[in-house]
């Protein structure tokens, strides 16, 4: 595996277009990380990325404020590329309350894989959830999540942990200022142990009082 | 597969944070810094890493931010994966994480770091 940052901008204005070379003909992913805010409060807000007029995912988060810029939920998004030729990324609003402005940036990075494709989990809240996925390989593979999450009372540290086969393998700490307020959490980049075989995998919470509904949504990836 | 190394793993602040670690591995390598932080004063909130070597010659920078319209309010930073110089395995790195010295930001026993290698 082999990572390469593409570019890192700030997005100005939607719809935000940008052009772009990727080095191998290995399948990749776009890592997209950005922000953005919303026009009203209590409105989903995201970002659709599209390259070369294909859409490829679409970045968000619920944002319960008003103008008030957010991380979105960072993502992993599968995609083919031509290293020979320039391709075009093209973001734009995936909401009607979608705002970006000179204040939000937008960071792009390829993963090029090797031979074995990835495991690729997207679900929306609630949490707790989990799956089932196969590792062909014992050894260490490479673990990445994301998502968000909220709670009920203000300013708390929660935690949103990773479990595999019944064992919390990284867990992402985060502080929560404002009760009621959707917010993504650090995503993570992590090595992890695997055995052969089947395991289940998942989404849990380190403390009753957090919170998720279907407003917050999850990805993670295990690369083998 | 690639080699990853948890250079910093969910360590609370407050920042700075300084560590050392042994590359695992020769050439191109990438970072990832991910983690949270608060202004006194609404603007560009972000945090920074630095990698030196032993003689102090800079290897690595990366930097994770967002713009936050709210203060004293911990807000998650956009975290990317950053090419750095190739290392040499075996050879010792010096790591500190901090506030962008140019923001208002601060962090403090509530906000955590990771910072990861991939070789």
């Amino acid at each position: 595996m082999n990572i390469e940052q593409l570019f890192v901008q700030k997005i100005n204005s939607l719809p935000f277009e940008i052009a772009f070379s990727v080095s191998s003909s290995s399948s990749l992913m776009l890592y997209v990380n950005a922000s953005a805010y919303s026009n009203k409060a209590n409105a989903p807000i995201g970002l659709n990325i599209t390259v070369d007029g294909h859409q490829l995912g679409q970045v968000r988060v619920f944002a319960n404020e008003a103008s008030s810029h957010k991380a979105l939920v960072p993502l992993m998004l599968p995609t083919e590329l031509d290293p020979t030729k320039e391709h075009t990324m093209k973001v734009t609003a995936g909401t009607t309350s979608t705002v970006a402005d000179s204040n939000d940036t937008i960071a792009v990075s390829a993963i090029y894989m090797g031979a074995t494709p990835p495991f690729v989990w997207n679900i929306e809240g609630p949490i707790p959830q989990y799956t089932t996925f196969k590792s062909p390989l014992s050894g260490e593979g490479l673990l990445y999540f994301a998502g968000s999450a909220w709670m009920q009372t203000a300013n708390n540290v929660l935690g949103i942990p990773v479990v595999l086969d019944g064992n919390p393998v990284a867990t992402s700490n985060y502080y929560i200022n404002p009760a009621n307020s959707h917010m993504a959490f650090p995503p993570q980049i992590v090595p992890i142990q695997l055995k052969l075989g089947s395991h289940q995998i998942g989404f849990s919470t380190n403390r009753p009082e957090i919170m998720s509904d279907a407003n917050d949504n999850y990805q993670l990836v295990v690369f083998f | 597969m690639a080699v990853t190394q948890l250079v910093v793993n969910q360590q609370a602040g407050p920042l700075p944070i300084t560590t050392q670690f042994q590359a695992l591995g020769d050439g191109a390598i990438d970072v990832f810094l991910s983690g949270t932080g608060y202004n006194i004063q609404a603007g560009p909130c972000g945090i920074e890493m630095w990698i030196t070597d032993q003689g102090g010659t800079q290897v690595g920078y990366t930097a994770a931010e967002i713009y936050t319209n709210e203060v004293n309010q911990h807000r998650t930073l956009l975290a990317m994966t950053r090419d750095l110089n190739q290392l040499k395995a075996g050879e010792m790195y010096n790591v500190t994480i901090q506030s962008i010295s140019l923001y208002f930001t601060r962090t403090d026993q509530n906000d955590f770091f990771t910072a990861t290698i991939v070789y």
